[in-house]
């Protein structure tokens, strides 16, 4: 068993981990934070999105042994003091939510553009999208929160 | 929940260590692990010790020019290529095919190093790496080598890195200048897809042009007739290109793509960058 201390939504904490448990699992299954979804399994379709070290990543794809010493934020970490973060307000106000399944990862996804890159253009947020799968919405209202989130012109 | 099978985890904290380690126990290397997740997960690898190169992102990463030559740490992500200034101004098709790996989220945590060493004729930094003539340098308990990248990529999922070596750096000649070029890449998306034919187009006024070609072979292979027949200066017709095409690669039917179709399409990409985008 491998012992990992990392930051959690703004939390210290520690677990200890077997070599072959994933990111994914250690946050559904040991710390209960459902809002991360598993799809593919494989870094196929972006359902598992969270950021570590505020940068989105597949955690389907990550160890839980190689979060030590990282800073882990899920879905359940954007919302602050009971606000929704700008990004989930306007996804609520696009319509840009169906089933909900594909919508943690595609918020998250959104959030480690915008903390790198303030302004991005559409292109820019098309890119950092393209790693999220939707089979409900088609994308349009997605990228009509995603743009008004990022304040262009919607 | 998925507990993959990987029997033990290691995460040396220096490279000594790693080689240390390497040298007397049977591990597999992951630095990203994002091809080695999928290949674990579908039982490819069963029960592995995995020796993390986590902790030596900074020995392993970055990028600088050096003796008429590009070095990248063979751990830098995808990501840092994509949009590093050096890789564009000396090689600008690297960047391009870099950004074009998976996703962004891939992008952030797989590396140039695991994309060249897990080998598959698709992996798409390589058509670029392999028409600039690169060379890896592979480290082991014993000492250094230095060897061209077409040395070392034996074919679907093979190297020739030894099971106690680990990739430091690649190695990029660019004394004759800044290569300019394009990168090509076709598969049935935009995103997330492995590709059924790429390519790589570089330039530079001493070496002239230089053409490599993905997923149309066991490795990626440079396109010597081809480039023979760009070097001439005279216009090329749709026809000609196919003829030179076919005697540089012989690419199979797979579950991905026909031969035909693999073949059609690098030509039809290779005659319009030669007529319109040169």
């Amino acid at each position: 068993m491998i012992t990992v201390s990392f930051l959690l939504n703004g939390k210290q904490v520690s677990a200890e981990v077997e070599p072959g448990l994933r990111l994914i699992d250690l946050l559904r299954e040991r710390f209960h934070l459902c809002g991360t979804k598993e799809s593919c399994g494989q870094g196929e379709c972006g359902a598992c999105t969270v950021l570590m070290d505020k940068e989105a990543v597949h955690s389907c794809m990550v160890l839980a042994a190689q979060v030590d010493g990282s800073e882990i934020i899920t879905i359940e970490g954007l919302a602050q003091n009971g606000e929704l973060d700008p990004i989930q307000q306007a996804f609520v106000d696009y319509g840009a939510v169906q089933c909900g399944f594909c919508t943690p990862g595609m918020i998250l996804s959104l959030k480690g553009l915008l903390l790198k890159n303030p302004k991005p253009t559409e292109e820019e947020i098309k890119t950092a999208l393209a790693g999220n799968l939707c089979r409900c919405t088609g994308y349009v209202q997605i990228l009509q929160a995603a743009k008004h989130a990022a304040g262009l012109e919607v | 929940m998925t507990i993959i099978k990987i029997r033990d985890y290691t995460a040396p904290k220096t490279l000594e260590q790693a080689l240390e380690l390497l040298n007397t126990g049977d591990y597999k290397v992951g630095a990203g692990c994002t091809d080695l997740m999928p290949q674990v997960r579908d039982g490819k690898y069963r029960d592995i010790s995995l020796l993390d190169l986590r902790l030596l992102k900074k020995e392993l990463s970055g990028i600088c020019l050096k003796d008429g030559a590009l070095h990248i740490g063979a751990m830098t992500r995808h990501d840092d290529i994509a949009c590093d200034p050096l890789v564009l101004e000396y090689i600008p098709p690297l960047a391009t095919a870099c950004g074009q790996i998976g996703s962004a989220q891939v992008r952030k945590r797989g590396t140039i190093g695991g994309n060249i060493l897990n080998a598959s004729p698709a992996a798409d930094s390589v058509p670029a790496l392999v028409a600039a003539d690169a060379s890896v340098v592979l480290v082991s308990y014993n000492g250094t080598r230095q060897c061209k990248l077409t040395a070392l990529l034996r074919g679907p999922g093979r190297t020739d890195i030894a099971k106690n070596e680990i990739m430091t750096e690649i190695v990029i000649p660019v004394a004759n200048g800044p290569w300019t070029g394009s990168f090509f890449k076709v598969g049935p998306r935009n995103a997330l897809t492995i590709s059924v034919a790429d390519a790589v187009v570089l330039h530079n006024d001493t070496d002239g042009y230089r053409i490599a070609c993905g997923s149309v072979a066991a490795t990626v292979v440079r396109a010597l007739e081809t480039e023979k027949l760009f070097n001439q200066g005279q216009p090329i017709s749709k026809q000609a290109m196919e003829k030179a095409l076919s005697q540089d690669i012989h690419p199979i039917d797979d579950v991905r793509a026909s031969g035909h179709y693999r073949s059609s399409v690098l030509r039809n990409l290779l005659h319009n960058f030669y007529t319109y985008e040169r």
